[in-house]
């Protein structure tokens, strides 16, 4: 079990990002003992949601958790995010506007697990919140999440996505995934790309985070739309950013470097290890190296199988190139006071310089 | 013996291979990807092979004219169309979601 020691002063800012390889989650602590939680995933030793758990090990109450995002309803992205929600009853549940529709509420329906055992994906735990609580609160472009007076400053939460077209981009790539009748139950659909997640600006009085989520680059929908629209470019840059879709090339859109965010800010994000897809690349380490020196990533680890060798050995003669899911789990911890200069960088577990 | 629930992450019918995703239904082993060969998969299975389908993959030993040799059995899961009673469930279930919706304040 990781040892993450004390919590943030009331005065200083903090963005945790955790990550087991495949998976996400970030806590931030947005000052006097208020928290945003984004996404959920599993810590491995805790067995429980890793921001949730990190929480109760630093003496965080659960009350002081204010609002719960569910940037999109990718599985990476919302393992355990039912029990986080149930853990912090008080915080509001805010997913992706693209949901405040019944077509796509139908879509989490269909793929809730009632109908479709094993095959829902992130659909069941989004509708499990759904089921449990008594209001969600859809976010798209320029919705304002949160905002309160912290440290005598005004600190606030803005979505930069999804921008209005990508929605209905989304209800028209959804409508061939709808259930039918007499058409065989089959696993939810991975709907790419993402141009339905929510990314968060968080201005914090005198400088700002960005969390990018995975939304990924498009002139209309993705991050290009975001970047030239005037009331994003006029939200304060960010010294802190969680690189978007695991910094792959696909969610990549150089203006974000020069609008959103300050020359060489702190940059986190976590890999994504999943069948041939593995993120980030090389190419997309060196990309992202090249725009800012200080660059973490939350596990690092070696995905070679896990397993005795004779088992090995035998499932070899079947299946080539195997590989762990979630072989090391890590988080990478930003903490800044407030006024300055710079942000301090702890690495956790598997967590390491990109 | 091994015994694996696989899920299909993507299929490559021109390289042959599908992309998967292993459970170990035996023991605490974590899940690991892998590349399996299209020519594992029996005929009549091959139309349920995409992305998505859920498959068994058990490996044991069987004893064959006095000797021992390995051999391995991979079926896919068949599944049910949707009725019509869980599409009214369905439309019950996204009213009820849907009518749980209270939308943000926007920036000007």
């Amino acid at each position: 079990m990781i040892q993450y020691g004390s919590p943030p002063a009331i005065d200083e800012i903090e963005v945790t990002l955790f990550g087991p390889g495949y998976g996400e989650a970030i806590a931030v602590h947005l000052g006097e003992g208020a928290w945003l939680l984004v996404d959920s995933c599993i810590d491995p030793a805790a067995k429980a949601p890793a921001s949730g758990a990190y929480l109760e090990q630093i003496g965080v109450d659960a009350s002081q958790v204010r609002s719960i995002v569910a940037s999109h309803w990718h599985d990476d992205h919302v393992r355990g995010i039912s029990k986080l929600a149930a853990r912090h009853p008080n915080a509001d549940f805010v997913i992706s506007a693209v949901f405040n529709d019944r077509s796509t509420a139908a879509f989490l329906a269909a793929y809730s697990g009632a109908s479709s055992a094993g095959l829902a994906r992130g659909a069941k735990e989004l509708f499990e919140v759904s089921r449990a609580r008594n209001t969600l609160f859809p976010a798209s472009h320029r919705s304002n999440i949160l905002e309160v007076v912290l440290n005598a400053r005004n600190v606030r939460v803005t979505a930069l996505s999804p921008v209005p077209a990508a929605y209905f981009q989304f209800l028209t790539h959804l409508a061939q995934y709808m259930p039918r009748r007499n058409q065989a139950i089959n696993h939810a659909p991975q709907l790419r790309p993402n141009f339905e997640a929510v990314t968060l600006h968080i201005d914090i009085g005198d400088d700002a985070v960005l969390l990018g989520a995975d939304l990924e680059e498009h002139d209309r929908f993705g991050w290009s739309a975001v970047v030239a629209d005037q009331w994003s470019a006029a939200r304060r840059p960010a010294t802190a950013y969680k690189v978007a879709h695991h910094g792959s090339y696909t969610g990549n859109c150089p203006q974000v470097w020069v609008v959103l965010l300050k020359q060489y800010p702190v940059a986190c994000l976590t890999p994504f290890t999943l069948g041939e897809l593995r993120l980030p690349t090389d190419a997309d380490k060196g990309r992202v190296k090249g725009n800012t020196p200080y660059a973490y990533i939350s596990s690092g680890a070696s995905r070679r199988p896990d397993m005795d060798s004779r088992q090995l050995k035998r499932l070899g003669d079947i299946c080539r190139k195997l590989a762990q899911v979630d072989a090391g789990f890590g988080a990478v911890r930003l903490r800044k006071q407030l006024g300055a200069p710079s942000w301090r960088v702890e690495l956790f577990g598997a967590a390491q310089a990109l | 013996m091994q015994v694996w629930e696989g899920t299909v992450l993507g299929v490559n019918r021109e390289a042959g291979v599908m992309q998967v995703l292993l459970d170990a239904k035996i023991g605490q082993m974590p899940r690991h990807t892998g590349e399996v060969d299209l020519e594992w998969v029996s005929e009549q299975d091959k139309d349920l092979v995409r992305s998505g389908a859920v498959f068994y993959l058990t490996l044991f030993k069987r004893t064959r004219q006095g000797s021992i040799e390995n051999s391995q059995e991979l079926r896919f899961r068949r599944r049910p169309s949707w009725s019509a009673a869980q599409l009214k469930q369905i439309e019950d279930d996204a009213a009820l979601l849907y009518s749980k919706m209270r939308p943000l304040p926007t920036s000007a």
